[in-house]
């Protein structure tokens, strides 16, 4: 069985405060804490690459597993902003900087926030049906490379971080992704898009769609799974701001307890949330099972379960 | 207020229950000066399509900013629609 064995991370050390930001685009104290949820965005320096996040996240994956990672044999790198023009791919440029085998399979995939989803199933699946035994899975979106710092929609949310995600086979201890669903709609994509090299998003047409899409693909899962809400240890959702993820708790009935937020002292890491999430619970063993759903460029959306196996 | 204003109203404070509404001259001021901020509007915005099952393209959304505003919008969607509050 295909499991999640560990995951790292890099925050860089850079800060925006939103608080310095209160003239300009009119906010209150209030509105930061409980609304934003985001008192500090994440800002990699100039010189850092989308690749080198990467490295750092996978060097802190190796601190937290306690060993090197030896025979990587796939590596995937979920990202929209990528080194250089993405050419070459910028998973090939982290698998020259690991120094790793020859032999390892190496490709990006193309998503925003539903992206760490995504990357799990075609991780698995991709790992599975070729025999490989110890993937890869890093998210690593810097959006600073995009933001205009004059966009109260976006400048006070996104910040930039990377992860790595180390999925083996026979993992004993680690978690199984799935079952997944996905969702897109295509014709709805413009409402957050990078239009010549510049970030623009509707919050509207976002918030509306994540606030139906989101709960509906979320029950659907759960039936298809045999569970109920009450079967779930934890929900955790992309942190597309605490507004958004406050509201998906309110309209599936959840309690606050089992939704987590993380956003204060980094903000929307796109493809990142999820991943900074999970990495603090996969080691407590009161947790059996973790539902993830991640939605926004696309607009595309995802979910599914993890389940530590008995 | 009409019945339509008492369920924009009704809305408004489920989605902020501090929203100060005393009186019908309160759905002339903005939504930020009866309590609403504009991610609350948004959530306003959303239950009232969903509740009148009307759509609200998002170039009017920014044009609504008091409930009056809100409730003429709703009022001639749902007349278009051939449909009553």
């Amino acid at each position: 069985m295909i499991c999640i064995a560990a995951i790292g991370s890099y925050i860089p050390s850079g800060r925006e405060s939103n608080y310095s930001k209160k003239d300009k685009f009119s906010l209150d104290d209030d509105f930061i804490v409980r609304k934003l949820g985001v008192e500090e965005v994440s800002r990699k320096a100039p010189d850092e690459e989308t690749s080198d996040l990467c490295i750092k996240a996978f060097a802190d994956l190796e601190v937290r597993l306690g060993r090197p990672i030896g025979g990587v044999d796939c590596l995937v790198v979920c990202t929209q902003n990528p080194d250089g023009a993405g050419l070459p791919h910028t998973s090939a440029i982290i698998h020259g900087k690991l120094g790793l085998l020859q032999h390892c399979a190496c490709f990006d995939v193309s998503l925003g926030c539903s992206g760490y989803v995504y990357g799990l199933s075609i991780l698995k699946s991709f790992m599975r049906d070729n025999g490989l035994s110890c993937g890869v899975l890093f998210t690593s979106d810097p959006y600073s490379k995009i933001i205009n710092p004059d966009d109260k929609n976006t400048v006070l949310l996104f910040g930039d971080a990377a992860t790595a995600t180390l999925l083996l086979d026979n993992s004993s201890g680690g978690w199984a992704p799935g079952p997944f669903l996905f969702g897109t709609r295509g014709k709805d994509g413009d409402v957050l898009a990078n239009r010549n090299g510049v970030l623009h998003m509707n919050g509207q047409a976002v918030f509306n769609f994540s606030a139906t899409e989101v709960p509906v693909q979320v029950n659907a899962l759960l039936k298809n799974a045999g569970f109920s809400p009450e079967d779930i240890d934890l929900f955790l959702f992309h942190q597309g701001s605490k507004y958004i993820v406050d509201t998906l708790a309110r309209r599936l009935s959840l309690p606050a307890v089992k939704v987590p937020l993380n956003l204060c002292g980094q903000g929307n890491t796109i493809s990142s949330s999820l991943p900074l999430l999970l990495q603090y619970r996969l080691s407590d063993t009161h947790l059996r099972r973790i539902l993830l759903s991640g939605f926004g460029v696309g607009l595309s959306w995802a979910s599914c379960l993890l389940v530590r196996p008995q | 207020m009409t019945p339509l204003q008492q369920k924009l109203t009704q809305i408004t404070i489920d989605v902020h229950n501090s929203a100060t509404i005393r009186d019908s001259a309160d759905l002339d001021r903005k939504f930020s000066e009866i309590g609403i901020d504009s991610l609350d509007a948004m959530s306003v915005m959303l239950e009232v399509m969903e509740r009148f099952n009307i759509q609200i393209p998002n170039d009017d959304v920014t044009k609504l900013t008091t409930l009056n505003e809100l409730a003429g919008f709703v009022e001639a969607e749902l007349g278009r629609l051939g449909r009553k509050v």
